[in-house]
């Protein structure tokens, strides 16, 4: 659609406004979220760079058609809160950009993470830096990096495509401790392969809340999950009038459907 | 509305851009962090406004570009100069890779240690491959330097590029060798629906049923495997895809309504 | 080593060796193994087989020489059945290698069919920001498209008579799209969901199972899965070309991945009877 039908008229707006009004909740009373287990495990990652004394890798991924986009920006919030907590055992991290738009941002994210644990002397600019934006360039390099650096640990957060299998395999090579996230469902049996563990389909989004605990994030989430009960309430609805009015040879069905394509 | 200029203007106008451009960023450093924010977010507001008001906005039959029989609204007709000046902006942001890349290996190629060969070969790979490239594409250009960004572009990058590309062939056996073991009936339900996709997508493996009569065509492997991947993998997608649209649009509204916290958001 | 602790740990660069001969081996076998075409490379091709000569279609190419083991038989087999149907059809790059690639493609068999560049086909070149650039793209072309690859002046229509009459998206009879990655979704959105243009997809096998999505939800009508895919489109075609010996090359890869994985199940499972029977003896 090139502008709003009805159905997206009414509702986009209504599911943003829910959205905001329990993010602006969450800010005055806390909120839950279950634990996500791939999370747990970057603390136990970040431990075992530190006693190996070896580097980790953060990527960020390539994004869905490049330049800053939600999935990375996402993606790099999680790079933040690893960061954050590998600056206080002074773990090295080198973070490998891929889109040069996103360079200055993450440059800028990192930054502020060791600056947040009163640490901003560990940040390296050569350490935050800007490979290419070829796709199969990219993974050559990121797999250059771990093998020449022995990464103890590697974080592959973002949107990948067929690159994904050679940076997650080249961790494995190394016997890096390797945990990735992506919204690529076509990536995740690759990094289920690949890595110790994976966060898949919804998790991904709620990962940045359920490290960093931040009201807005958590609001967000249990936003995001009353829309999606909304949504899947809208869908049984739907099928059964569709499914009933296509029997009874009613007109119903086709108007509940142009209502959404009109 | 926003028509290309040629002649002596066009370079006017490039020229006035760099300085505007200039001026603007000085100014902008100079001001304090909190204003810098301010700045950021309403700028964020305002893109984000255009589109969305164009998108949600009540439109009417009206004349976009040759098309009588468009609809739009009122900010319709500056869809098309945004489409014009917006990749523009975009573009002018691979400079700055390019800056960070040349900092970067500059500094490690100064250093003389053991990397600084790898620096080194990029200077020689980036400033080689533009150079070549370039004066292989000039209306006089020499055979010699179309030959040679014929070698460098069909002959190394292409075979580079497609290369790592095979490799994920190799890789995937590897892993999948080693991850597709049945300790599990989830992993046992996982490798067998595995192996009936792969069968079904190769000719051999369509060989393997293909004795069975047409009247049980739904026992063919590549019947079974299109079951699969549209009536099982396509439903579970979908959901996930719907989760993740509804996500985008939470961080969306976040960052456009400057609800964001965060290092590069917040103070 | 025991045998069945041997057929769990096989060295990768064992199965590196094999998997290499397993592709490279059929190359020199003349077998042309039977295929199925999938409905999907059908409806596809039955697409094409439908439209008038001289119908307008895009072709979006967002490829680079990484897939093109994949990605280049698929714009083959489309570009050749775009020229035996006397069709006319532009190419759009948001991928900077492609406009490159694809040039040399339809130059090739713009030779074997008589299809003219700039009559026949034109080559609009690398764009970047699609999302932007699409938004504007659908409502007005020549607002957009200024120039070709080589950056000539598609205005003059002397010289590019094919640009005649092609103002908006909805110009478009036909829009396919060949890439490695997800870039359809944003042809789905703003081309083909925005001004009803009939879409159609030739991704890279890796990516086939997301874009069953929109098939079967009738957003795209048709869809080229892959390599093999390629070579049911040229099994249709009735043309003989390298593919069908790739086809053969993807067959026996897969079945060494299966049998090793088989093996090593086999070996699994037997080693734990043989442990199980131990310790009960025990």
């Amino acid at each position: 659609m090139e502008h709003a039908t009805t159905g997206a008229r009414i509702l986009i707006p209504l599911w943003s406004v829910i959205i905001v009004a329990v993010i602006l909740f969450a800010r005055k009373k806390d909120l839950f979220i279950r634990r996500i287990q791939g999370l747990s495990a970057i603390d136990e990652a970040v431990g075992r760079a530190t006693e190996t004394g070896r580097p980790m890798i953060c990527t960020t991924g390539l994004g869905i058609d490049g330049g800053v986009e939600i999935v990375t920006l996402q993606a790099l919030s999680i790079v933040s809160y690893i960061i954050r907590t590998s600056a206080r055992f002074a773990t090295r991290a080198i973070v490998p950009v891929f889109d040069p738009q996103m360079l200055a941002i993450t440059e800028e994210a990192v930054r502020e993470s060791y600056a947040q644990e009163g640490r901003p002397e560990q940040y390296n600019s050569d350490d935050v830096r800007f490979l290419t934006n070829r796709q199969f360039a990219y993974a050559a390099s990121v797999a250059g990096i771990i093998a020449r650096e022995k990464a103890a640990a590697t974080f592959l957060f973002g949107y990948y495509y067929a690159e994904a299998l050679i940076m997650a395999e080249n961790g494995h090579q190394v016997g890096a401790i390797q945990i990735a996230g992506t919204p690529a469902t076509t990536q995740i049996p690759f990094f289920i392969a690949a890595c110790d563990y994976v966060i898949i389909g919804d998790e991904y989004y709620a990962a940045s809340a359920y490290l960093s605990r931040e009201p807005t994030q958590l609001g967000s989430i249990v936003g995001q999950d009353i829309v999606k009960g909304f949504i899947l309430i809208l869908a049984l609805v739907g099928s059964a009038i569709v499914s009933v009015s296509a029997f009874a040879g009613s007109a119903t069905g086709t108007l509940f459907t142009q209502f959404f394509t009109k | 509305m926003l028509e290309p200029v040629k002649g002596g203007l066009w370079y006017a106008y490039v020229l006035g851009s760099l300085i505007l451009v200039a001026a603007l960023l000085a100014v902008l450093s100079l001001l304090p962090r909190r204003a810098k924010r301010y700045i950021v977010m309403t700028v964020t507001l305002l893109g984000g406004l255009f589109y969305a008001l164009e998108f949600f906005l009540p439109t009417h039959p009206m004349m976009v570009g040759d098309d009588p029989n468009a609809d739009g609204n009122f900010l319709t007709p500056f869809i098309v100069p945004m489409a014009n000046v917006l990749p523009a902006i975009s573009a002018c942001a691979v400079g700055l890779g390019v800056i960070n890349l040349f900092q970067l290996h500059g500094k490690r190629a100064l250093k003389r240690n053991a990397d600084s060969i790898n620096s080194i070969a990029f200077f020689v790979s980036c400033i080689g491959m533009a150079a070549v490239w370039i004066a292989s594409k000039q209306p006089q250009a020499s055979p010699l330097s179309k030959a040679l960004g014929k070698i460098l572009f069909e002959g190394a990058l292409q075979n580079l590029d497609a290369t790592m590309f095979s490799i994920i062939a190799f890789y995937i056996t590897s892993a999948a060798y080693r991850a597709f073991r049945v300790r599990s009936m989830e992993a046992t339900l996982l490798l067998a629906t595995a192996i009936i996709v792969m069968l079904g997508q190769i000719t051999i493996g369509q060989l393997l049923t293909a004795w069975i009569p047409p009247r049980y065509d739904f026992l063919h492997v590549e019947v079974i495997r299109n079951w699969i991947l549209t009536k099982i993998n396509a439903p579970a997608t979908r959901a996930i895809a719907i989760g993740l649209g509804i996500g985008s649009l939470a961080v969306g509204l976040r960052i456009w309504l400057g609800l964001e916290r965060g290092s590069y958001f917040d103070e | 080593m025991h045998i069945l602790r041997i057929l769990q740990t096989v060295d990768r660069r064992v199965l590196y060796v094999l998997l290499m001969l397993s592709v490279t081996l059929p190359f020199f076998l003349t077998v042309r193994l039977p295929m199925r075409v999938s409905p999907a490379t059908q409806a596809l091709y039955d697409r094409i087989e439908n439209l008038a000569p001289d119908d307008f279609v895009l072709l979006a190419i967002d490829w680079s020489a990484g897939t093109r083991g994949e990605n280049g038989p698929q714009t083959e087999a489309l570009i050749t059945h775009l020229m035996r149907k006397k069709c006319r059809f532009a190419m759009l790059a948001f991928e900077p290698q492609s406009p490159t690639l694809c040039q040399a493609i339809a130059e090739r068999l713009g030779k074997e069919y008589g299809s003219i560049e700039g009559v026949n086909w034109i080559n609009w070149g690398y764009r970047v920001d699609a999302k932007n650039f699409l938004k504007g793209f659908v409502q007005d072309i020549p607002a957009v498209i200024k120039t070709t690859n080589r950056q000539e002046d598609v205005t003059n229509l002397n010289k590019f008579p094919i640009m005649k009459g092609i103002k908006t998206a909805s110009d478009i009879k036909l829009l396919i799209n060949i890439a490695p990655s997800n870039i359809y979704q944003t042809y789905v959105q703003f081309v083909a969901g925005a001004k009803k243009v009939p879409m159609a997809v030739a991704p890279t096998s890796v990516m086939v199972p997301e874009v069953f999505n929109y098939l079967d939800s009738g957003q795209i009508i048709g869809m080229m899965p892959g390599l093999p895919g390629a070579g049911e489109y040229e099994s249709l075609l009735g043309t003989n070309t390298k593919v069908t010996r790739f086809a053969n090359s993807a067959s026996f890869a897969h079945i060494l991945i299966i049998l090793f994985i088989v093996l090593g199940n086999v070996a699994m499972l037997l080693e734990r009877r043989q442990n199980a029977r131990a310790g009960g003896a025990a």
